[in-house]
């Protein structure tokens, strides 16, 4: 599924994640290493793998992987348009 | 430590022509980033105490002049900068790089021009000295030579240090102005202690781990370490001052795994460093990751224009997708940093000026305000020198 493949990605970038250890369920702003470095890194990762632009307010309206995913996905749809 | 500059002179109209006059009109002032001035007829203009002067590239060579035409006082260049030949806007006298104006329109109408008289309307020079990414203006003194070796002089035993990270700078990140009702020495005076952070900066600077000043026998030569209780260290230097912090060993640990883009930065600083030089410019940078510059002028005495620039590291080399985005992130991230400082910073400047003219005492400094103290000695000793 893509939103696991984005789950391996955010696993790969944020530093301190084993592979594998975390679903679209998993509510990323609890998980230990959360602090503004992982979110950086959550942000190159978007841009590198989906050339798309998070910012990072627009993820305040997310409360798990899954939904940064479907906001990416959203996001990906509309510049296409 | 006592202050030794009066409240009254933060807010005084008198006090603040004699600083024009012997402080900023004698001293070089940092203009702007080479980079604004690389191409032909690229310009910047810049006003040092109500004096506009306009820094000009003439075919690849710099020059400053008083922007004012000599026929009828008409401002030459317009706004913060753009890229235009020296041409007056209001009758078209074009000027060249001796500040002569070489191209009069219908010039045999007035008399009073003439080969012999040209000289007479050459515009007023400046000196330009360019120190890595960084260009420096000096009012250029009558009859008195070109010289600009004394830019070394003024920045003391800090130039030789100021030359390695002025040449590491690379691409401006962030360039914004600030105008803040303050007078400039509060805006100084601020960036010299850290003794607000907690107070001011709470989820900003102390959020980075740095330690508070511990004193140690200076000029040591002993490295700041938190784990063996070194903490920041001031120097002092001619007019100058600087800081030392350090950072919390854990935070750096997980910077340099966060960002190894970052590894081959040619400035691989331990900590924070912050320059100080008499009497407008600021110079620091975090690790050799980034470079800000501060330039603050006086408007007038309430009223300071603070310019800001932030610069990336140069020397990175080629990074792939994934790095490249990060350090995009990464200086995004810095920029919003800064600007928040800034904007804290301005803030509670501007509470001090509405507040300093109805001090009941000269006040008194800490510790951790030494270089406040410095930069009053600074101050004294130029405002005791006749002119």
């Amino acid at each position: 599924m893509e939103a696991d493949q984005f789950v391996r990605h955010f696993e790969n970038a944020v530093e301190g994640i084993e592979p594998n250890s975390l679903s679209p369920d998993t509510q990323y702003h609890k998980i230990p290493q959360w602090d503004s470095l992982a979110l950086l890194c959550l942000l190159a990762m978007i841009d590198c793998e989906y050339d798309v632009q998070v910012g990072g307010m627009e993820l305040q309206t997310c409360d798990t992987l899954g939904d940064i995913y479907k906001l990416v996905a959203v996001k990906k749809r509309n510049q296409a348009a | 430590m006592i202050p030794l500059i009066e409240p009254r002179d933060y807010a005084s109209a008198d006090t603040f022509r004699a600083e024009v006059d012997r402080i900023f009109l004698r001293r070089w002032i940092f203009a702007c980033a080479a980079s604004e001035l690389a191409a032909p007829d690229d310009y910047r203009c810049v006003e040092i105490g109500g004096l506009p002067v306009v820094l000009q590239n003439f075919d690849g060579e710099l020059r400053a002049f008083t922007n004012v035409c000599s026929h009828r006082f008409a401002r030459l260049q317009a706004g913060a900068g753009g890229n235009r030949e020296l041409k007056c806007p209001y009758h078209g006298w074009i000027y060249n790089a001796e500040g002569l104006p070489y191209a009069i329109p219908r010039k045999p109408l007035i008399a009073e021009v003439t080969p012999t008289t040209l000289c007479d309307y050459r515009l007023s020079r400046w000196h330009v000295r360019t120190v890595g990414s960084f260009v420096f203006i000096k009012k250029a003194t009558e009859g008195a030579a070109l010289a600009a070796d004394d830019l070394e002089q003024q920045f003391a035993e800090y130039f030789e240090p100021f030359l390695e990270y002025a040449t590491a700078c690379g691409e401006i990140v962030e360039n914004t102005e600030h105008i803040v009702k303050a007078n400039w020495k509060v805006v100084v005076e601020n960036t010299l202690e850290g003794y607000h952070v907690d107070c001011v900066h709470p989820t900003t600077i102390k959020k980075l781990g740095m330690t508070g000043l511990v004193k140690t026998s200076e000029g040591s030569g002993e490295a700041p370490d938190p784990a063996a209780g070194r903490g920041s260290y001031f120097t002092f230097t001619g007019e100058n001052s600087a800081v030392f912090s350090p950072l919390d060993p854990e935070i750096v640990a997980r910077l340099d795994r966060a960002y190894k883009f970052l590894a081959s930065r040619p400035q691989r600083l331990e900590g924070y460093r912050h320059y100080y030089f008499f009497p407008a410019f600021v110079f620091a940078s975090t690790r050799g990751e980034s470079f800000s510059i501060q330039r603050i002028l006086p408007i007038d005495e309430k009223t300071t224009q603070l310019t800001s620039y932030l610069f990336a590291t140069n020397g990175l080399g080629d990074l792939t997708k994934m790095e490249a985005a990060l350090k995009k992130q990464f200086y995004a991230a810095a920029g919003e940093f800064v600007r928040a400082i800034f904007a804290e910073d301005a803030a509670i400047c501007e509470q001090v000026q509405s507040a300093v003219a109805h001090a009941s005492g000269p006040g008194v400094l800490s510790d951790e305000e030494e270089r406040i103290c410095g930069f009053h000695q600074a101050y004294r000793a130029t405002m005791a020198t006749a002119l």
